[in-house]
C-alpha cells in the first residue's frame, strides 16, 4: 500500500479504537481509515508498504529503511500522522495478544507518538526502532542490544537504553551494550540483561552516569570503556573479541 | 531514587554566561550554528579539545573545535543531519587530550540556542513551560530529567494560558507541593548548595519565601513543611485575589 498519513479525523478514530481495546467490548479494526480520503492523505507513490510479520525490531527497522530508500523518502521523525498511520497499518502483526487472543496494545505511545515528549518517543514501535537504526545506519549489527527484540515486546533493555539519548545515539555506548547484553548465537539478549540485578542494563546506566562525570564516553573507544566496566558485567570472561573503534 | 553522581575529578560546568549558541537558518543553506565560548576561567590546559554535540532525539552530530587554544569565533557549522532547527539541543564538552585521552575537564548540556534577534537570557527558568500535543489535558507536570511544565500546544493561545492569573493560581501552588514531594519524600535530597542541580535550586528559592524557613532536619517533618510552603507560596503571590479578579472579572463581588 502506498504510504500515507492520518489527517486529524484518521488520528481520532485510530486514537478511540486503541482506547475501545481496553473495554469489554472491543471495536473491529477500523480498516477503512487506511484510506478513507477523509481519514489518510497520500504521502508517496514511491514508497509501498506490505503488512507483513517482522522477527525483530531490526528487520521491522531495515524493512522500512528499505522501502523509504528504495522511495527517495526521508520521513521525518516529527511526523505524528505519518507514524501513527504506519502503526495502524502493521498494527495487526505487531500487536501483543494475551493467552486468549485478545489485542493487548499497551500503552498509548507505542502506537501514536507524540514527537514534542522527548522523555518517550522511543516508545513508538516503528519510530523507536527507526530512529535507532537510522542513527547506526553505518553499522547497524553494534546496536543489536535494542533492536533484537520482537517488534512488539521492545522490554526493559530498550527501556533503559533508549530512553538516554546520549546512549542509544553514542557509537561506542551502543556498541558496549551489544557485546554485553546480545548473544549473536542466539540472536537474542544475554540472561540478566533486563531487570536490576547485577551486570543488567540498568545497571549499566549506572554505572555509564557515574562514569560520564569524568570521561568524554561518546570519544572513548569501545574496548576502553570495556575495560573500565566493573567485573559484575562478566564481559571479561567472554572470549569473543570486540574491535576498537 | 537518583544515585548521586560523584565528581572526584573536579570536572567543571561551564557557567551559562560563558557560551552562546546562536542558530541561524539561511534559506538557502538550512540550519547552521556558531558558538562563542569564553573559556579563561576555566584554567583549561591549552591543548584540551573543545567539542560541541548537537542533538535532537536519536539524531546527534557531533564539531570538534578544536583546542582551547585555537578555538575560531564566528565559524558556523551546518546542521544538515536534522529536519529543523526547532528543538535541537546543544552539549559542550572540553576534554583532556594528553595523558587521559577523553578525560571530561568541563562541560554543559541541554544548552538550548537562541535566535540572532532574540536576547540573551542567562536566568535559570525553573518550570520553563513547553507546548505538547496533550490531547485533552491542559497542562501536566514532567519531573525527569527536570521540572517542567508541559502545556497543551492546541490551546488558541498556550503563552497567554500559562501566563493568566487564572491558571498560575489554579496550577503552581499545587505543581510546588508536586516537586517538594519528589525532592523530599520520593528522592530524599535536602542538599540546597548545589547551584547546578535544579532539587537544589528549587529549595533555594522555596525556602527564600517569607514565612517557610530552612528545610527540617527530620525527614518526618518534610510532609509538614511542604504543606506549609506551597501554602506559603501561595500567600505570597496572593494566588486568592489574582483568581477571582480574573476569574470573576464581570460578575459583582461579595466582600472576601
Amino acid at each position: 500500500m502506498n504510504l500515507h498519513r492520518f489527517t486529524d479525523t484518521g488520528l481520532s478514530r485510530f486514537s478511540a479504537y486503541l482506547d475501545s481495546l481496553t473495554t469489554p467490548v472491543p471495536a473491529p479494526f477500523p480498516n477503512k481509515i487506511l484510506h478513507d480520503p477523509s481519514c489518510s492523505e497520500l504521502v508517496s507513490t514511491n514508497v509501498d508498504i506490505t503488512p507483513r510479520a517482522f522477527a525483530s525490531r531490526r528487520d521491522l527497522a531495515g524493512y522500512l529503511n528499505s522501502r523509504f530508500t528504495a522511495g527517495e523518502y526521508r520521513p521525518s521523525l516529527k511526523d505524528k500522522h505519518l507514524w501513527a498511520w504506519l502503526a495502524c497499518l502493521l498494527f495487526m502483526d505487531l500487536c501483543p495478544k494475551d493467552r486468549f487472543g485478545a489485542l493487548v496494545p499497551g500503552a498509548r505511545q507505542r502506537w501514536i507518538p507524540d514527537p514534542t515528549d522527548f522523555r518517550r518517543y522511543y516508545r513508538h514501535l516503528l519510530m523507536g526502532p527507526y530512529g535507532i537504526l537510522e542513527a547506526h545506519l553505518d553499522e547497524p549489527e553494534r546496536a543489536m542490544a535494542v533492536l533484537c527484540q520482537p517488534p512488539g515486546r521492545p522490554g526493559d533493555v530498550v527501556e533503559q537504553l533508549a530512553s538516554r539519548q546520549e546512549v542509544v545515539t553514542s557509537p561506542t555506548l551502543m556498541k558496549v551494550a551489544t557485546k554485553l547484553f546480545y548473544d549473536s548465537t542466539t540472536g537474542k539478549l544475554r540472561r540478566g540483561a533486563g531487570g536490576k540485578g547485577a551486570g543488567s542494563a540498568r545497571r549499566l546506566i549506572d554505572v555509564l552516569n557515574q562514569f560520564d562525570v569524568t570521561w568524554d564516553l561518546t570519544a572513548l573507544p569501545a574496548p576502553d570503556l570495556l575495560a573500565m566496566l566493573p567485573a559484575e558485567f562478566g564481559h571479561r570472561s567472554r572470549t569473543d573479541s570486540l574491535s576498537a573503534g | 531514587m537518583p544515585i548521586r553522581r560523584l565528581n572526584y575529578t573536579k570536572r567543571k560546568k561551564l557557567r551559562r554566561a560563558d557560551f552562546e549558541i546562536t542558530l541561524i537558518n539561511d534559506a538557502e543553506g538550512g540550519p547552521s550554528f556558531e558558538a562563542a565560548l569564553r573559556l579563561g576561567r576555566y584554567s583549561f590546559p591549552e591543548t584540551a579539545s573543545v567539542s560541541i554535540e548537537a542533538y535532537h532525539r536519536t539524531r546527534l552530530m557531533r564539531f570538534d573545535l578544536g583546542t582551547v587554544a585555537t578555538i575560531r569565533p564566528g565559524h558556523r557549522y551546518a546542521l544538515t543531519d536534522f529536519d529543523s532547527e526547532d528543538e535541537i539541543l546543544f552539549r559542550i564538552k572540553v576534554t583532556d587530550r594528553s595523558a587521559a585521552p577523553g578525560k571530561l575537564l568541563g562541560n554543559a548540556d541541554r544548552i538550548q540556542p537562541h535566535k540572532p534577534d532574540a536576547d540573551v537570557d542567562n536566568r535559570v527558568a525553573l518550570l520553563p513551560p513547553y507546548p505538547v500535543d496533550l490531547e485533552h489535558e491542559i497542562w501536566r507536570l514532567e519531573l525527569q530529567p527536570e521540572p517542567q511544565l508541559l502545556i497543551n500546544s492546541n490551546l488558541p493561545d498556550w503563552k497567554e494560558t500559562v501566563k493568566s492569573n487564572e491558571f498560575r493560581a489554579l496550577v503552581y501552588p499545587s505543581i510546588v507541593r508536586e516537586v517538594l514531594t519528589r525532592i523530599l519524600i520520593i528522592d530524599r535530597i535536602t542538599d540546597t548548595e548545589d547551584a547546578e542541580s535544579w532539587q537544589s535550586q528549587w529549595l533555594g528559592f522555596v525556602q527564600s519565601i517569607p514565612g517557610v524557613g530552612d528545610v527540617p532536619r527530620s525527614a518526618d517533618d518534610h510532609e509538614d513543611w511542604i504543606t506549609s510552603a506551597s501554602a506559603a507560596f501561595a500567600r505570597r503571590f496572593r494566588m486568592r485575589d489574582r483568581f477571582i479578579q480574573e476569574a470573576f472579572a464581570d460578575e459583582p463581588r461579595d466582600a472576601a
